[in-house]
Formats: C-alpha cells, sequence, structure tokens
C-alpha cells in the first residue's frame, strides 16, 4: 500500500462525510456534517485545506456550480468523490473495523 | 440584519487561496445566517471570530505547500513603490502640512519610546545573575509608633543564625549589611572612602559570583579572629590597580587594619550596588552587633524549587513566633518580597504613571494627525471621486491612503527615535537618586521593533477615519458638490475624534496639575529646621586606629573646632545622621520605656549631637530643656526625643524625667524637640531620641554650621583645612543643607515636570486641533452662510453662531475630560501630598482653560466667517 492510498483520519472524516452526502456536495455542508455526527469543532478552513490534498490525491475533484436563480443563491464549488476516493473510503474503514474488531471501547 | 464581523471576513478572505476565496467565505457566511436566527447575534459572531481563527493554522499550511511556481506571485502590497512615490509627491506638494504630521507623530512616537525604554530596561529585563528570579528579600518588621502604614525592617545578627539554622524555605540565606558601608581605604598614601559590601556567609553564593581571578571567601574568613580579607569589584579592581592579576595576595589597608585581596568579584551594579570592595561580615563577640542590639542585616534567600514567596513568608511568620523572647517580638511581621520587586518598588508606579500619561500623549498626536489627513484627503475629495467613477477599487484607494499616512507617520517614528534617544538620556539624568537598573537603559532592538508598531499603528490609526468616510460616503456625489464632507457622517467622524482628543487632554492638564500642586505643596512644607545658610561635612576617623574612645572623640571634636576656625563661620555644631538623605542609611533602632512591664519596642532613629545642633539647625524646644556642654561623659545619661515619639510613647503627655532605654543603656527624658522630616517631606514623621554626641562611641558625624558666606564654598575650604590639620581624618561629603532640601522633593519635580510638560504639548496639540475643525466647518459652510448673509444676517450673528459651535465641542471634550480625570485621580493617589484625591479647583481651573482655548482657537475662522461675500460664496460652486 503506496503512502498516497493512506488516508488520515480527519481526511478520512471529510470523506465520509462527503459520501454521507451523496458523494457532491459544498464546504459548509461537510463542515456540519462533520461537526454533528463526530461531535468535534471543525473549522471552515481545515474542510478547504483536506480537499485540497484529497484533490491532489485524486480522491476529490472540484467543479464550481452557477448561481440558481433563487433567493441566496450564489455560486458554490462543489467536491465530488471519485472512483479512487470511494476505494480509499472503502480501504480505510476495512482496516478500521479489522483493527478495532475484538475491542471494546468505553465510550468516554 | 446582523452581518459577520468584519475584520474576521477580511482576515479569511486574505488568507485562502484566490480559487477559494469567494467561496469558503460564502460557506461561512452562510452558515452565520442560519446560525444567527436560533442563537442570536452575539454568540454566532463569536462563533464566526473562533471559526476564522480555527482555520487560520490549516489556511496558513495550505498557503505555504501550495505555491504554484508558474503562477505569478501577486505582492501582498501591489503597486508598493508608485503608491509610496506619489505619497511622496504628495507631501512635498503640501509641505505644511505633511510637515505638521510627522512633527506631531515626532513628538508622539519620540515621548513614548522614550518612556517605554526606560521601562523595559527596568521592569521588564530580569537581574543579570542566575537564579536571580528567586532570590528574596526577607524582613522582619517592627511596628512603629502603632502606625502600620511605616513598618521598618529590622534584621539583627542574632535573626539571622536563628533563621539560618531554622528556614526550610531557602537555599541559600545571608545577609547584606546595610549600616555604615563606607570604608576609608589607604591607596598610594591617601585615604578615601569608598562604599563596601560587608556580607554574610553564602552571600556570594545567592548572587552566583564566580571571581574573575583568586577566589570567594572560606568559612574561617567569617569567624572573628579569622584571616582579615577582602576582595576587590571589578571595576576598583580596573581603575585603580590596572586590571594586574598580581593583587591577589596583596594588602590594603582599609580603615586602618590590613586586608588580604583573595579574589576579584566581577560588578554587581544592580545589587548590591557599586562597591569597591567585598567584606566578610565577622562580628567581634559581645558587641551590641554580635548580640543583636543593631538591626542593619538587609536578609536575602534563595527560595528552594517548587516553593512560593507566599509559603516562605509563611515559615518565616511562624519562626518568628518559636524563636521570639518576648511579647514585642512576637508582634514583629515577616515580608518576603522578590528581590527584583524590591530593586524595582519605588520605580515601579512612577514608571506606570509615565507609560499611562504617554500613551493618552501618543493617542492626542495620532487624534491630531488624523484630523491633518482627513482635512488633506477632503481636499483632494475630487480626486478620489474620480478615480472611483473611473473604476478603481476602493481597497486600492484604501492601500494608498495608508501607504500615506503610514510614510507620514515612519518618517515621524525615525525622528521620533533620535528625540527619544536625547529624551532617555535626559530621563536617566534626571531622575533622583539612582534609577535600580539605569546600566541596562539603551535603545535596543527590542525598543526599536516597538518604536516600529508604533510608528504603523499611529499611521493606521490615523488612516483609520478616512478609510471609514471612503466606505461610507456617497463619492459620486462627491463629485457633483466637489466635496464629500458635507456628509453629517463625515462631520461625526471629526467631531468625534476632536471631542475624543479634547477628553485626553483635559484628564492630561488635570493630572499634570495635581502633581505640579503637589510639588508646590512639598515647597511649602516646613521640615522642622531652618537650612538657610547651613553647610555640612560628613568627616570620620578610624577605631582601628584610635581604640580609646576618648582620642578618636577628640580627633573628631578637633576637626570640628577647625571648621569653627574658618571665616564666615558663626555656629558650628555636630550629628550622627543628617535630616533627608539621598539615600536610606541604617533602618534605626527600638526603645523602650523602662517602666513598661510589656516591654514595647518603638522603633526610632538614635542620634548623637552636640549642644549646639538645636540652635544652629533651629530645632524648637517644646518641653524641657536642651542639651547643655555639662551633659558630656561624665554627666548622667540625658535623652531628648520628639514630639512624634513624646505622643505615641508617652500619651499621656508626661514624657519628662521618664527613664526610655536604648541599646540597653538607659536614659532620663529631658527635653521634647519640635518634629523634623527626616526620611522625606512627604513622608510621615518618625520617633527620634538625641543623646549626647559625648557619649558616643561612633567614629563618623556629620559637623553642621551657620556661615554667612556660601556654605558650599566654607564646606570646600573645611575640606582643605581638616585634611591639614589632622590627615587620619576622611571626609566623605560636604554641601548645603537647602540642596538636601531641594533633593528631597525632586521625585515630585520630575514627575510634576514631565507630566506638565507632556500636557502642555497635549494643551497645544488639542489647541490647533480645535482651530482646524473650526476653520473646516467655515469653509465647509461657506456657502450656506453666504446665504444667510444674503438674507441679512449680521457679520456678529455669523461670528456668534461659529464661535457657539466651537464652544459646544469644547466643552463636550472637556465634560468628558473631567470624567476621565476624576477615574485617573484614583490611580494619582499615591503620588499625591495634600491633594485631596480630585482636586476640584484644579479640575475646574483646566476646565475653564480649555473652554477658552476653544474660543481663542475659533476666533480667527469666525472672523474670516463674517467676512463671507455671498457672492463670492455662491459662485465657487
Amino acid at each position: 500500500m503506496s503512502k498516497g492510498d493512506h488516508l488520515a483520519e480527519f481526511e478520512l472524516c471529510v470523506i465520509a462525510a462527503l459520501a454521507h452526502l451523496g458523494g457532491d456536495s459544498y464546504g459548509a455542508a461537510i463542515r456540519k456534517n462533520i461537526a454533528d455526527r463526530g461531535r468535534r469543532l471543525v473549522s471552515i478552513g481545515a474542510i478547504y485545506a483536506t480537499l485540497r490534498r484529497l484533490e491532489s490525491k485524486g480522491f476529490v475533484r472540484f467543479y464550481i456550480e452557477g448561481a440558481r436563480p433563487v433567493q441566496g443563491g450564489r455560486a458554490r464549488k462543489r467536491a465530488v468523490l471519485t472512483v479512487a476516493g470511494r476505494a480509499a473510503l472503502k480501504r480505510s474503514a476495512s482496516l478500521f473495523s479489522r483493527m478495532l474488531d475484538g475491542l471494546t471501547p468505553r465510550p468516554s | 440584519m446582523t452581518r459577520p464581523p468584519r475584520l474576521a471576513r477580511l482576515l479569511l478572505h486574505r488568507l485562502a487561496l484566490p480559487d477559494d476565496r469567494p467561496f469558503i467565505v460564502d460557506d461561512l457566511d452562510e452558515e452565520f445566517m442560519d446560525r444567527v436566527k436560533d442563537r442570536g447575534p452575539f454568540s454566532t459572531r463569536a462563533w464566526y471570530v473562533s471559526q476564522v481563527m480555527l482555520s487560520l493554522p490549516s489556511l496558513v499550511r495550505l498557503r505555504l505547500s501550495h505555491r504554484d511556481p508558474h503562477r505569478i506571485r501577486t505582492p501582498m502590497f501591489p503597486d508598493f513603490g508608485s503608491d509610496l512615490r506619489d505619497a511622496l509627491r504628495r507631501a512635498r506638494r503640501n509641505p505644511l502640512s505633511a510637515a505638521a504630521i510627522i512633527l506631531i507623530s515626532a513628538l508622539g512616537i519620540g515621548a513614548s519610546t522614550a518612556v517605554y525604554t526606560v521601562v523595559h530596561a527596568v521592569l521588564m529585563t530580569p537581574l543579570p545573575f542566575a537564579g536571580s528570579e528567586r532570590v528574596v528579600r526577607i524582613e522582619n518588621m517592627v511596628p512603629r509608633l502603632a502606625n502600620e502604614a511605616s513598618y521598618l525592617p529590622s534584621d539583627t545578627w542574632t535573626d539571622f543564625l536563628a533563621w539560618r539554622e531554622r528556614a526550610r524555605s531557602f537555599e541559600v540565606l545571608a545577609g547584606l549589611w546595610e549600616g555604615g558601608t563606607m570604608r576609608a581605604f589607604t591607596l598610594a598614601e591617601e585615604t578615601t572612602s569608598l562604599p563596601v559590601a560587608i556580607v554574610t556567609e553564602g552571600f556570594d553564593n545567592l548572587l552566583g559570583v564566580r571571581p574573575l581571578i583568586g577566589r570567594s571567601f572560606v568559612v574561617d574568613e567569617y569567624r572573628f579572629g579569622g584571616p582579615h580579607v577582602m576582595a576587590l569589584s571589578e571595576q576598583m579592581w580596573r581603575t585603580r590597580f590596572g586590571a594586574d592579576s598580581g593583587v591577589v595576595g596583596r594588602t590594603i589597608v582599609v580603615s586602618d587594619a590590613p586586608r588580604l585581596v583573595v579574589g576579584v568579584f566581577p560588578d554587581a551594579n544592580d545589587f548590591p550596588g557599586p562597591v569597591a570592595a567585598w567584606i566578610p561580615l565577622a562580628p567581634v563577640p559581645e558587641t551590641s552587633m554580635a548580640r543583636g542590639r543593631m538591626s542593619f542585616l538587609a536578609l536575602h534567600g534563595r527560595l528552594r524549587p517548587g516553593v512560593t514567596v507566599d509559603q516562605a513568608r509563611a515559615e518565616m511568620q511562624s519562626l518568628i513566633a518559636e524563636t521570639a523572647t518576648t511579647d514585642a517580638q512576637r508582634e514583629r511581621v515577616a515580608r518576603v518580597t522578590l528581590l527584583s520587586e524590591k530593586l524595582t518598588g519605588p520605580v515601579r508606579p512612577v514608571l506606570l504613571l509615565l507609560t499611562a500619561v504617554v500613551a493618552v500623549t501618543l493617542l492626542v498626536a495620532a487624534g491630531n494627525v488624523a484630523l491633518l489627513l482627513l482635512a488633506q484627503a477632503e481636499a483632494r475629495s475630487r480626486e478620489l471621486s474620480i478615480r472611483l467613477s473611473l473604476g478603481s477599487a476602493l481597497s486600492r484607494l484604501a492601500r494608498k491612503l495608508a501607504v500615506e499616512s503610514v510614510l507620514l507617520a515612519g518618517i515621524g517614528g525615525a525622528l521620533g527615535l533620535l528625540l527619544a534617544k536625547v529624551l532617555v538620556s535626559k530621563l536617566v539624568a534626571f531622575y533622583p537618586g539612582r534609577l535600580a537598573r539605569a546600566d541596562d537603559i539603551s535603545i535596543g532592538p527590542p525598543v526599536m521593533l516597538v518604536a516600529a508598531a508604533m510608528t504603523i499603528v499611529v499611521g493606521l490609526v490615523a488612516a483609520w477615519p478616512l478609510l471609514r468616510r471612503l466606505r461610507s460616503a456617497d463619492l459620486a456625489t462627491g463629485l457633483r458638490e466637489g466635496t464629500v464632507s458635507a456628509s453629517p457622517a463625515a462631520l461625526r467622524v471629526r467631531r468625534t475624534l476632536m471631542i475624543g482628543q479634547l477628553a485626553f487632554a483635559v484628564a492630561m492638564v488635570t493630572s499634570g496639575g495635581m502633581l505640579v500642586r503637589t510639588f508646590v505643596n512639598l515647597l511649602r512644607v516646613n521640615p522642622g529646621f531652618d537650612a538657610t545658610g547651613v553647610g555640612y561635612i560628613s568627616v570620620s576617623s578610624s577605631v582601628v586606629r584610635y581604640p580609646d574612645r576618648a582620642v578618636l572623640l577628640g580627633r573628631l571634636q578637633r576637626a570640628q573646632e577647625v571648621v569653627r576656625g574658618l571665616p564666615g563661620v558663626t555656629e558650628v555644631a555636630s550629628v550622627t545622621y543628617l535630616p533627608l538623605p539621598s539615600r536610606i542609611i541604617g533602618y534605626g533602632t527600638r526603645m523602650m520605656r523602662a517602666d513598661d512591664p510589656a516591654q514595647r519596642e518603638y522603633s526610632i532613629q538614635f542620634r548623637h549631637m552636640s549642644p549646639e545642633y538645636v540652635d544652629v539647625m533651629r530645632i524648637p524646644v517644646r518641653q524641657g530643656r536642651s542639651l547643655t556642654a555639662s551633659d558630656d561623659a561624665t554627666g548622667a545619661d540625658v535623652a531628648l526625643i520628639n514630639e512624634t515619639l513624646a505622643r505615641s510613647a508617652f500619651p499621656a503627655g508626661n514624657a519628662l524625667g521618664r527613664a526610655i532605654t536604648v541599646q540597653s543603656r538607659t536614659y532620663t527624658v529631658v527635653g521634647i524637640l519640635g518634629d523634623m522630616k527626616y526620611w522625606g517631606l512627604a513622608q510621615p514623621v518618625i520617633g527620634e531620641v538625641y543623646v549626647s554626641a559625648s557619649q558616643s562611641s561612633l567614629s563618623f558625624r556629620s559637623i553642621v554650621f551657620k556661615s554667612t558666606v556660601d556654605p558650599a564654598i566654607v564646606g570646600a575650604a573645611a575640606r582643605a583645612a581638616i585634611r591639614a590639620a589632622d590627615e587620619t581624618i576622611v571626609v566623605s561629603q560636604s554641601g548645603r543643607l537647602a540642596d538636601r532640601v531641594a533633593a528631597a522633593s525632586a521625585p515630585e519635580r520630575f514627575r510634576a515636570l514631565l507630566v506638565g510638560s507632556l500636557a502642555i504639548l497635549a494643551f497645544i496639540l488639542a489647541g490647533f486641533g480645535l482651530y482646524a475643525v473650526s476653520a473646516h466647518a467655515v469653509a465647509m459652510r461657506s456657502r450656506e452662510i453666504g446665504i444667510r448673509v444674503a438674507l441679512g444676517a449680521t457679520g456678529g450673528r455669523v461670528r456668534r453662531s461659529v464661535l457657539r459651535d466651537t464652544f459646544v465641542l469644547g466643552a463636550s471634550g472637556t465634560a468628558i475630560g473631567l470624567a476621565l480625570a476624576w477615574a485617573a485621580s484614583r490611580g494619582l493617589t499615591a503620588f499625591l501630598t495634600d491633594v485631596s484625591g480630585f482636586d476640584l479647583m484644579i479640575g475646574g481651573t483646566a476646565a475653564g482653560l480649555f473652554l477658552v482655548l476653544s474660543l481663542i482657537a475659533a476666533a480667527l475662522p469666525a472672523v474670516r466667517a463674517s467676512r463671507v461675500d455671498p457672492l463670492i460664496a455662491m459662485r465657487s460652486e
């Protein structure tokens, strides 16, 4: 397994959140998803920085969505999970479940 | 509608990668809008700021890792060069206003840099020896005259031995002798009186002394009967011995006893001070020193790691209870203070006061610069409008203005730094007494950094209202009307600036006034003696050379007769300690009433004097009699006490004829003298006991004389005459007593002068500001005034309206300023004598001055307004 395939914890969070959001979403929604689900403080800057990193690994790609003609409709930069990204998520998830199998971590 | 915090938003925008910029900001804004509905504006704004702050590390890291080598880098300040050139060109075209801005910022920055330099050196730089942050001064205080505010420290040799054995809080406990630290050094056939550090065992360890050459002292040398040794200070070694390493092993005669030089210690000018030599303290058994009757030992300790100052204090207090033998001793209070605080203690409040005053001056100066820049920008509003309408970005113009004001402030700052250099040397030289860390004071890199920061702050503070105006004002109307300043928002900015500046200036003038008043009050304080025409000369002889007390006293007596024989001298007397010393020497001793079963101790100053002392100094005898010639060594033991001691030790008023015990000897009180200021003019009077000089065994005294010619000249003549008559007498100092009185009010003079001159600066600046605002208002209103005049308004009416406007401005500033001054007076009380917390008269006078100032400042613009020709005024539009 090359280093490029490896997912850091926060990268895993972002990819998982993106997957939860249907594999196609934007910064604020991803941030909120991790903040709610992970119950942790997440900054918007960290989301953008991590998405950039995931892009360079080929796990996501960006496209600009034009403003929609509704109230508050604006241009958004959306991230899409690539096939490689989905594979990486799967790999990391199974790695984690294998590693944690048999352990009963006490929820703190 | 609540909007996200602007500054945080700007920061996020600035830091994000250019591709992400609009999206990341919009994303956060979107969440902000969602949240604000549920959680309210306050917590949402806080959330927004925290989001931006938390984003900083990742964004910065991203930017650093995301440098595209092919991308053309846009610098932080594009077009900086052209902006700078533009700013310079504009300054050249408008030299008067540029000069004013530069001058005002130079004054503001210069004054603040100077004071910051001193504050930095004195308060922020640690003492230059290892472990100095754990070194404490230990004081064992005796309540003095039942007045809690005036405890005196009092440690004795026996205290030292007891504490050293028992105290567990300290790695080292050592003492420095503070009574009589001048020693006569016989060097090359000449005897000079020089300061020495007399120290107990462990003191060198406490300070981490590493001898430059030779060694430190060994245990044997701290014992009576052990070898007589000493160590030279580095300075003494270099100046007197040409840094000759052969000095170790040589013998030098100190106070007529030969001492072997064992080493050279590095200079310790901060602490214990600039001394010529170090001598181990080895008390002679059975003397009052060895029996613990003399409280001149300044105890110091180095705390064990992990022990706090409070813990050490608690231990000392419990040790006092354990070792006390009388009730009076049990009443003592332990005090443990960090040495660094002890050294800078008396200076700290003054420096804090100076810092506050200078910060206010800086604010007033920045406000003034802002007003000037604003006026400049208004003159350019047409140009700015054109630039904007031609598509120049707002941020581009803002940058231009910021560069301009920072440039001018920067030139001002550079000049200010030069000014600061001069001011620092003046401050150090002018500060009364030795500034504890004076040697460390110079303008170094940290100070430069702060000065640079202050420059940018002044520049940006000054540019801020302009930038705000650019944002808020409808510049398109500026194009039409040729001016943007007609907008009410712009006027508000000006008036707010002016009122703020006035308020600070009023507060400064009021506070300065109170300090000046304090100084004047001190000049009126009656010191309890008359210094007119009185001079003094301090002499000492040697106990070693003349072990027989009678011979010693005879020698000193002869010196006194020499002075009496000088031309112009009418009266002569002597005393062991003169009032108003320039530094604290000796902490006094204790007195007990002989008939007091409780053995209550009163901390007193004990002096030996010749009977004529009371006459020469014109000290009033309140009750009983003064000393006479018959109260000599053969006569009865009699004493005089001062009124304060009589009141506190004998509240029934029956002091005369009672017996008191001082240093194990009992005296009968035969007279009560008027109170005299001893430590300082603003200090409370302390208890004093006077006995006859002929009963003294002290080897030093000050000869005081009254003369018909300048006492300073007599003093110089006396020095030569005494040396000619008896070369074994060492003369240490001479001068006018009146100079000592003047020096005693020097700190107050220093503060009054400094704050007073800054207050005058603020007053003048405020005057210019008022003039500028008023003149500007008239210029802006010229059309309106023209119409009024055309409609029949008289010149007087127009004048009155201009005066009224400025007066209202002045009055509002003054009102706020008085409130500020009232608040500031609470912080000032420590520096005030006989001035009640907030002096209404001074406040009133300051208010009056500023109101008059506002009228004077408005006078010229008012006259100009009344001469407006309606035809010209309306045509100009």
